[in-house]
């Protein structure tokens, strides 16, 4: 069986045998909250944010799209002298990269991110350091907290986009499954840590995703959300919820599948040299669609709280044909406003 | 559509050096680039459609999206008119022959003049919107057999405005080519064309017009989209042929930044060239 047991105890020695030969990025606190940092060993990793179930509170997106980044350097008068194969993260990280305990729905949401960055033109920047790196994703089998709505947007099972699944088979036991190459080697790599599985412990495994299914339930229809969304374009919800928006942009920075950035020109003091960096943007910032002339393509607030929506669950869907949420509920954890994305799309669908 | 994407060895995301080979003062705020990119294997695999677009870098100040104003047919370089508008656009006309700028591109949906091959053509342009206008038209000329009647309406602000008055005048004398211009004020009475906006001079072509057959081209500023539209929609023109260049906030040209998002659609991948039926459709487009 390609599949193999580790024990809850031995998870420190997995961390620890992986930070030999990767750069290992794993749940910590940073100032008490939870966040996905690099780890030298296991001491400085959570691991009652996994098992707690707690949500870093930026997805992993910020390890393949940090919030601010090189995309390459120039001198002014002589133009580009280092592409972005040269100056990226990617580059710079001789190692590959594992990243150890991220949610189904959060390997979902890189999912869109890894897709919107390949397709129609590939973003070398974002691709080269996802090519370099294995998620080692840890199941959930019931709802973490009450603002997760993962089931409605079908992202707790994700098909790909993970190396290797940990489930809880027991109290003391989760179960490995292998779900690419990466992932499989890793499991035959460290001997020691992945042990053979026995009948028992695969109808465990059986039990535990039959209880994972029992627990799931969805909040609201998402079925024909995109045309009902544009039907209601004109709808005085959005008025209702543009005026306790404060704009602060917080749900788009947290969102694992908001992706929109800048650009902006860093120039050294000599004036000799510069590069551009990238970084993230917000749709909901009054610059976003501002052209010259003082043209706004988005002059009102309420059309840039719409266009969010219109964007995640209209665009991205039609255009990708997957979901442009994957219901972590981080943007509601995070308004300081109490805007909650399911009110507004339930209210969309009048359901509330 | 042409394939335009070039090949590019240093990936989508960094510009290609090109060198800026002659510029040419068109009105006070107005100037025509001719760019040759460095790479001469880039450089010779360099094609587009009319509408499409780059994303030309001036370093260390900031990178923004132009459309491509030279016939396609023309190889070895090609030309950028730009008008002086705010940061990018100041820096760009202080720059010199020989000085060094940066390339990505070509992007986007352009007209779809390989489509509408052996149709009557019709452009409509404004203001900078003459710049795309006049790489689909000089195309049509290129190959002039291809294509039915040719109609050009042309309206600016004022006649230190109007842009490529001497290749204007070579188009108004020949007998194949309906091209009309206008301005919209003469206040120093210096202009002995029609005064008034665009859609003025749309009874000049009225009774040219077939409106079975004619395939129109539209760019310029958003206002006259509006006026332009009502006239098309008199003559009888479907909306399926009628064709605009929307303009909008560009920061990667690929489909990724979302600076560009129109309804469900994002002007860099999409359009910049959308039908007016695909604008019905549009969410917040017009
Ligand atoms: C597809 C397309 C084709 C274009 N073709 C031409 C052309 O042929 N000739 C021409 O003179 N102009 C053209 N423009 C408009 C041109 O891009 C803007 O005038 C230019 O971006 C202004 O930059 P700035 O830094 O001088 O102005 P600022 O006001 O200082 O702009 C700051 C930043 O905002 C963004 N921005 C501002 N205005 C626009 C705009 N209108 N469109 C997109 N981004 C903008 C840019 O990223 C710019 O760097 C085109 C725009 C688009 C979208
Ligand atoms: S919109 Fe909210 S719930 Fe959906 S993926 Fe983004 S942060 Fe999570
Ligand atoms: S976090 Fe809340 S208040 Fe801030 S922009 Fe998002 S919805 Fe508005
Ligand atoms: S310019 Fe970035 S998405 Fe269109």
């Amino acid at each position: 069986m390609l599949s193999k047991i580790i024990l809850r105890q031995d998870l420190p020695k997995l961390v620890d045998a992986l930070a030999n030969d990767f750069l290992v990025i794993a749940p910590t606190y940073e100032k008490k909250v939870p966040t996905f940092s690099e780890v030298e060993s296991s001491s400085e990793v959570e691991f009652d944010i996994l098992f707690n179930e707690k949500l870093p509170m930026l997805p992993p997106k910020k390890i393949f799209f940090p919030a601010k980044q090189t995309v390459f350097k120039y001198s002014l008068t002589k133009g580009v002298t280092d592409s972005c194969d040269e100056v990226s993260d990617a580059a710079n990280h001789n190692k590959n990269i594992v990243i150890f305990g991220v949610s189904p729905c959060d390997v979902s949401g890189v999912g869109v991110l890894e897709r919107i960055f390949k397709e129609n033109y590939s973003d070398d920047v974002f691709l080269q350091l996802r090519d370099k790196t294995a998620i080692i994703s840890m199941n959930c089998l019931d709802h973490c907290y009450e603002n997760c709505f993962c089931e409605t947007m079908s992202s707790n099972d994700p098909k790909s986009g993970f190396d290797i699944m940990l489930t809880e088979i027991s109290k003391s036991k989760l179960i490995a499954v292998p779900n690419s190459d990466k992932g499989k080697k890793i499991l035959r790599d460290y001997p020691e840590i992945f042990t053979q599985i026995s009948e028992k412990d695969s109808e465990a495994y059986t039990d535990a995703l039959n209880l994972k299914n029992k627990n799931f339930k969805t909040e609201f229809l998402v079925e024909g959300l995109a045309s009902h969304i544009e039907d209601n374009f004109e709808s005085k919800i959005w008025e209702e919820f543009t005026e306790k928006c404060l704009f602060c942009g917080s749900c788009t920075f947290v969102c694992p599948t908001c992706y929109c950035y800048t650009v902006k020109e860093i120039v050294s003091v000599d004036l000799k040299d510069g590069e551009r960096q990238r970084e993230w943007d917000s749709c909901y910032f009054p610059e976003f669609a501002l052209v010259a002339g003082d043209h706004n393509f988005r002059e009102k607030k309420e059309q840039r709280f719409r266009y969010r929506y219109l964007h995640k669950f209209v665009d991205l869907p039609r255009r990708y044909n997957l979901e442009g949420c994957v219901g972590c509920g981080r943007c509601v954890t995070y308004c300081p406003a109490n805007i909650d994305v399911r009110d507004v799309l339930k209210k969309i669908r009048g359901v509330m | 559509m042409r394939n335009a994407a070039i090949k590019q060895n240093v990936g989508v995301c960094t510009p290609n050096n090109a060198k800026i080979i002659k510029i040419t003062e068109l009105t006070h705020n107005t100037k025509l680039f001719e760019i040759q990119l460095e790479d001469e294997h880039s450089n010779k695999h360099f094609d587009y459609s009319p509408g499409q677009f780059v994303l030309i870098t001036i370093f260390g100040v900031g990178e923004i999206p132009i459309g491509l104003t030279s016939s396609p047919a023309k190889r070895g370089t090609f030309e950028l008119g730009i008008r002086k508008v705010g940061n990018v656009t100041n820096k760009i006309h202080q720059m010199k022959v020989g000085d060094i700028v940066g390339i990505r591109g070509p992007f986007g949906k352009g007209f779809p003049v390989e489509e509408n091959k052996h149709k009557d053509l019709l452009y409509v342009c404004g203001g900078t919107g003459y710049f795309p206008i006049r790489s689909a038209f000089k195309d049509a000329l290129d190959r002039r057999d291809d294509y039915g009647k040719i109609m050009f309406l042309y309206g600016d602000r004022c006649p230190t405005d109007v842009l490529f008055p001497d290749e204007n005048d070579g188009y108004m004398s020949k007998d194949d080519i309906l091209f009309h211009q206008s301005v919209d004020r003469d206040d120093d009475k210096c202009w002995d064309g029609n005064v008034g906006v665009v859609t003025t001079l749309f009874p000049n072509i009225a009774k040219e017009v077939d409106p079975e057959n004619t395939v129109v081209f539209v760019a310029g500023p958003a206002i006259m989209y509006k006026y332009v539209i009502i006239e098309l929609e008199k003559l009888g023109i479907k909306n399926e042929n009628i064709y605009l260049s929307l303009e909008r906030k560009m920061k990667c040209g690929v489909g990724k930044c979302c600076h560009c998002g129109i309804g469900d659609k994002f002007a860099c991948l999409d359009g910049p060239v959308f039908s007016l039926d695909q604008i019905r459709g549009l969410l917040e487009a017009l």
